[in-house]
């Protein structure tokens, strides 16, 4: 497999993506404000989604992130920070700095008292000295885009006696003094999506990077995670769909017992249970998708669509690779890739797990 | 792209224009010509 650093060497298969995706103009086709009905749109959006990531879900998220930066940036006013990174035709790489070394599901679990508690100390904080903040800590190796991301949206603790609660969001330029990367992370799924620590070293903003301060924060946070839980959904309805489609060629091509495996009862009935699975995800997606549109969707909504859809995804990609056999287990076919990369979603924006209980409170 | 090469998954998004069945065919051809190969050659 190549090394994560090579993923991200300047001259990769990545920047081309890149470039390629961006000549296509799919990120404005369906996300921009053209006046037209907001819910047309949104399915638009979740088609397009569901393509790209049936194509490929790491190289979908890293497309996706190019426009992640920009709505952050502009919450801070600062004319020059837009000017650098939202101007017409700058791409601009964001990342979502959340989870620490010591506190991964500590960082999202805020319907629960442990939020709240003081004693649960941040790794990365962030002090206020006259008209800058000054930033020290670390984010973990789990920050998307993080080893290349131009701009990061960082949530860290401003006001310690809150506990996690007492966060803050702040736009932080990559290129300040005091900013390390220090290595991508190799891991077993998504592996054409970056993701990598970031430490910070005592870094100074102006006050004005800071988007959200500390009596907002819970809010802006179950928002974030409303919206992430909801783009999780429809990034793997497009990857349960590639099992699913990886499943259904192959059964028509493998012939044993001198016919195609796809006229093999047993067979048929399990690809059929792929299709109704694929096609419950797509529903429930189109639901939160499509109410989102038009009213903020209670964060319960999108924790039920993103831990359905990806235990879906990680569902049928394991019964697509089982129907594959014995060359299921070899990088020679590709269904060990998207499987791989679907066990990953289960933890991803959240353990389903932690997710649900964090959920729950609100039902 | 044609539209009648519109992914059979979308089959039954009966409110999509014309124009937005350009635009998910284009998305699923960068999915095909691109991406597929990029992840399966050089990162994935």
């Amino acid at each position: 497999m190549t090394d994560p650093a090579a993923v991200i060497a300047p001259g990769s298969r990545l920047w081309d993506v890149l470039d390629r995706y961006d000549a296509t103009g799919l990120g404005e086709a369906s996300t921009g404000d053209d006046g037209s009905d907001p819910v047309a749109r949104a399915r638009l959006s979740a088609a397009v989604s569901e393509e790209l990531s049936w194509g490929d879900v790491g190289l979908a998220i890293t497309c996706g992130m190019t426009r992640f930066a920009a709505p952050w940036i502009q919450m801070s006013g600062n004319n020059e920070l837009i000017e650098r990174y939202c101007s017409p035709g700058v791409r601009t790489i964001g990342c979502w700095a959340l989870t620490e070394p010591d506190h991964g599901s500590d960082t999202v679990s805020f319907t629960h008292d442990s939020f709240r508690d003081p004693q649960i100390k941040a790794n990365c904080v962030a002090r206020r000295d006259g008209d800058e903040y000054v930033i020290s800590g670390q984010k973990s190796g789990w920050v998307s885009l993080g080893s290349i991301a131009d701009v990061i949206t960082l949530f860290c603790t401003v006001d310690q006696d809150r506990g996690h609660s007492g966060g803050g969001v702040f736009v932080v330029p990559s290129d300040l003094p005091g900013v390390e990367r220090p290595r991508p992370t190799d891991k077993l799924g998504q592996r054409p999506l970056n993701q990598g620590e970031v430490v910070f070293h005592d870094v100074r903003v102006p006050a004005d990077h800071m988007v959200i301060g500390p009596d907002v924060y819970p809010m802006a946070l179950e928002g974030m995670l409303t919206q992430g839980n909801i783009g999780m959904s429809t990034l793997f309805v497009g990857v349960a769909r590639a099992a699913y489609d990886l499943a259904l060629d192959y059964a028509r091509e493998r012939v044993q017992g001198g016919r195609p495996i796809i006229e093999h009862q047993s067979v048929q009935s399990r690809i059929f249970d792929m299709f109704r699975r694929v096609e419950a995800a797509r529903a429930l997606t189109r639901r939160v998708v499509e109410s989102q549109a038009i009213a903020p969707v209670p964060f319960q909504y999108a924790v039920a669509a993103k831990t359905f859809v990806t235990q879906t995804a990680f569902d049928v990609s394991s019964a697509a690779l089982q129907i594959f056999g014995g060359n299921g287990l070899t990088r020679e076919y590709p269904i060990e890739k998207v499987l791989r990369d679907a066990r990953a979603s289960m933890i991803e924006d959240g353990c389903n797990e932690v997710l649900g209980l964090v959920a729950a409170v609100r039902l | 792209m044609s539209v009648m090469t519109l992914p059979s998954a979308h089959l039954l998004d009966a409110s999509f224009t014309d124009e937005d069945r350009e635009v998910v065919a284009l998305a699923h051809r960068f999915a095909v010509e691109v991406m597929r190969p990029a992840a399966r050659s050089s990162t994935a």
